[in-house]
């Protein structure tokens, strides 16, 4: 059993060789590590910060904005071990067959892999989240005695679900450093070094390898500290969507635009999750819906189940829409139209509204890719003499437009079926852009394409043009879904390690 | 013979409802709205209040709304409110200040605003 190395205790100037160094100690890089650990290859796993939250070390992450508000960068992501799940919310959901399609109505859309290429994958993926059997579509069968789903006519929307990564006493949901520190140190090909910051990938020429890897670590004021070199055979970068795009690009002194960025691509194509609050108003005219609509459901075999609202693939492609999972949230009042509308229209549709219930709508939209939506680096140098990044912001009107459809379906669908009505609660952009939070899911800036003008990875997950830099995360993703990305992250990157396993051997 | 107080009272109380019976229950215990030369569909709400609250609003979304146009409408054969019922399944939706809402509905409502 190894324990962790603090970087800070090493002398400036060590160098450390290594079969695989993966930079960056988040739910990528941890699963990558253990999926590998029999491998027989020596690896270094390197996290930036410590085993807890660190002020100085997080604020590394710091960087200007410009466009639409968003979350502040060092703000939707952690550095240290666990990277962003010791914030995350725990929901899962995997991607659909349609998420990986060239999608003629969402300009670059398109994966060079298909939802059968991460099949394998998912079960493992989902035990290292914790959440439970496999059910997600199948789970209406084991909610039956809960309550019946919320009756829709037949349409464009659909009645589907989120797993949850499971509680386990404090640790709410996974939180993957907590979690799996220990499987880590009894790893014995397994080293994780802490407090290493990597700020430099060095190419032996263009068109070659990674030869070298340059870290730094930060005193306890937060300053520069020590120097340190590791010489890897094959790297894996799984540090984030930004802090991906932010090493590739800084890491430029042999090519000039930074590795992999020939063709433009790192850092465009930046995407998140809105979560728009209060998209809408649903009345249910029979009164409240089953639990499991507005809160989460724990099954008495384990699973955490909660109902969601999704577009079908048919509706999606007769009306040109994106992905978007609408939850079902608080109660609300109505106000005087709102009843007079309830009231009208049971009476008309001939339908018992007295003990009619409304309740808020929520959503995680999926965004259409943007090349725009751009990190790009900055003149500003953090402690450890990084270029910080900035980020320009964008959400265009089509994405709340489709939305809205999707929305004004589910409406079509509760009248069809008499049992309920909702209200949109957004016509223009500013309401929009007001309701709007964030998922903090960081997309695209590494995005796969098998063509190296249209992407940073190829199909494997390999920079295009280095033959030993691999890209873990859902930086890689060319479209995001609507679907929260961890579980989705970690059947890609176990993709990632069986074919590391063929390459390394 | 003399009649006693409680017999008075339930004497007026007869009468009333006599009356009512006579003069239509709503002209005693529900609203009474003036004759229009739309009742023969104004008739086919349950209550006009709510109705002409949402109509209200409804009017907005109608360029060139006038009533008399709006009633050969819904004289059409097959237009009665009942049609609502139809309205989600057929695709015929009519969105009323974010209310989706059938379109049966939001006419019938509209006419409604109009004599209420």
């Amino acid at each position: 059993m190894s324990t962790a190395i603090d970087a800070r205790t090493l002398p400036s100037g060590t160098v450390l060789t290594t079969d695989l160094a993966i930079i960056g100690g988040g739910p990528a890089g941890i699963s990558l590590a253990l999926a590998l650990a029999d491998s027989g290859h020596d690896i270094l796993l390197l996290e930036s910060g410590g085993t807890s939250f660190d002020d100085k070390s997080q604020s590394l992450y710091e960087g200007p904005q410009s466009g639409v508000a968003y979350t502040a960068l060092d703000g939707g992501r952690l550095r240290f071990l666990g990277g962003s799940t010791n914030h995350w919310g725990g929901w899962c959901r995997p991607l659909d067959a349609m998420d990986f399609e060239k999608r003629d109505w969402v300009p670059h859309s398109g994966w060079p892999i298909t939802r059968a290429a991460l099949d394998p994958y998912y079960p493992k993926a989902q035990t290292l989240a914790e959440a439970g059997p496999w059910l997600y579509d199948r789970a209406e069968a084991q909610v039956n005695d809960t309550g019946p789903l919320i009756d829709l006519a037949n349409g464009g929307v659909y009645t589907s679900w989120f797993q949850f990564s499971r509680t386990r006493g404090d640790v709410l949901p996974t939180h993957f450093g907590t979690r799996y520190q220990d499987d880590l140190n009894r790893a014995e090909k397994i080293k994780l070094l802490l407090h290493a910051n990597v700020t430099g990938i060095k190419l032996a020429k263009a068109g070659g390898p990674v030869n070298q890897l340059e870290l730094a670590t930060l005193t306890e004021a937060g300053g520069a500290d020590k120097r340190l070199t590791i010489k890897p055979r094959f790297v894996v970068l799984a540090a984030g969507g930004m802090e991906n795009a932010r090493l590739l690009l800084a890491s430029n002194d042999v090519i000039k635009v930074g590795i992999g960025n020939q063709n433009d691509l790192v850092g465009r194509f930046f995407a998140d999750n809105p979560i728009p609050r209060d998209t809408a108003t649903m009345v249910l005219f029979g009164g409240a819906p089953a639990s499991f609509y507005n809160n989460s459901l724990t099954l008495t075999n384990g699973p955490v189940l909660r109902a969601t609202f999704a577009p079908t693939r048919e509706f999606a492609r007769a009306k040109h829409v994106l992905g978007s999972l609408t939850t079902v949230e608080n109660p609300v009042r109505l106000d005087a139209l709102g009843t007079a509308a309830v009231v009208a229209t049971a009476q008309a549709l001939g339908v018992d509204a007295s003990n009619a219930k409304a309740y808020s709508l929520g959503c995680g939209m999926e965004l259409q890719p943007d090349p725009d939506r751009r990190l790009t680096l900055t003149d500003q140098r953090d402690p450890l003499g990084m270029p910080r990044l900035k980020l320009n912001m964008t959400v265009s009107d089509s994405d709340f437009e489709g939305y809205r459809r999707t929305l004004t379906e589910l409406g079509r669908q509760l009248l069809a079926a008499r049992s309920g009505m909702i209200k949109l609660n957004y016509n223009t952009r500013a309401e929009w852009v007001a309701s709007m939070d964030w998922g903090n899911h960081h997309f695209g800036t590494t995005r796969m394409s098998d063509d190296p003008k249209t992407g940073v990875v190829d199909a494997d997950c390999k920079v295009h043009g280095v033959p030993n830099l691999f890209v873990a995360g859902s930086s890689v993703f060319p479209t995001t879904s609507a679907n929260n990305p961890t579980l989705n992250l970690l059947a890609l990157t176990l993709r990632l390690g069986d074919h590391l396993k063929q390459v390394m051997a | 013979m003399s009649m006693s107080r409680r017999d008075f009272g339930l004497g007026a109380a007869a009468l009333a409802l006599v009356g009512a019976a006579g003069l239509g229950y709503r002209h005693f215990f529900g609203r009474w709205y003036a004759p229009t030369p739309y009742d023969d569909l104004l008739h086919q709400i349950t209550d006009r209040r709510p109705a002409a609250q949402l109509g209200t609003e409804a009017v907005r979304t109608m360029p060139g709304f006038e009533v008399p146009k709006l009633a050969v409408q819904l004289r059409q054969p097959g237009f009665t409110l009942s049609r609502a019922r139809d309205d989600a399944t057929a695709g015929r939706l009519t969105e009323v200040s974010g209310w989706v809402v059938p379109e049966t509905v939001a006419l019938y409502s509209a006419l409604a605003s109009q004599f209420t």
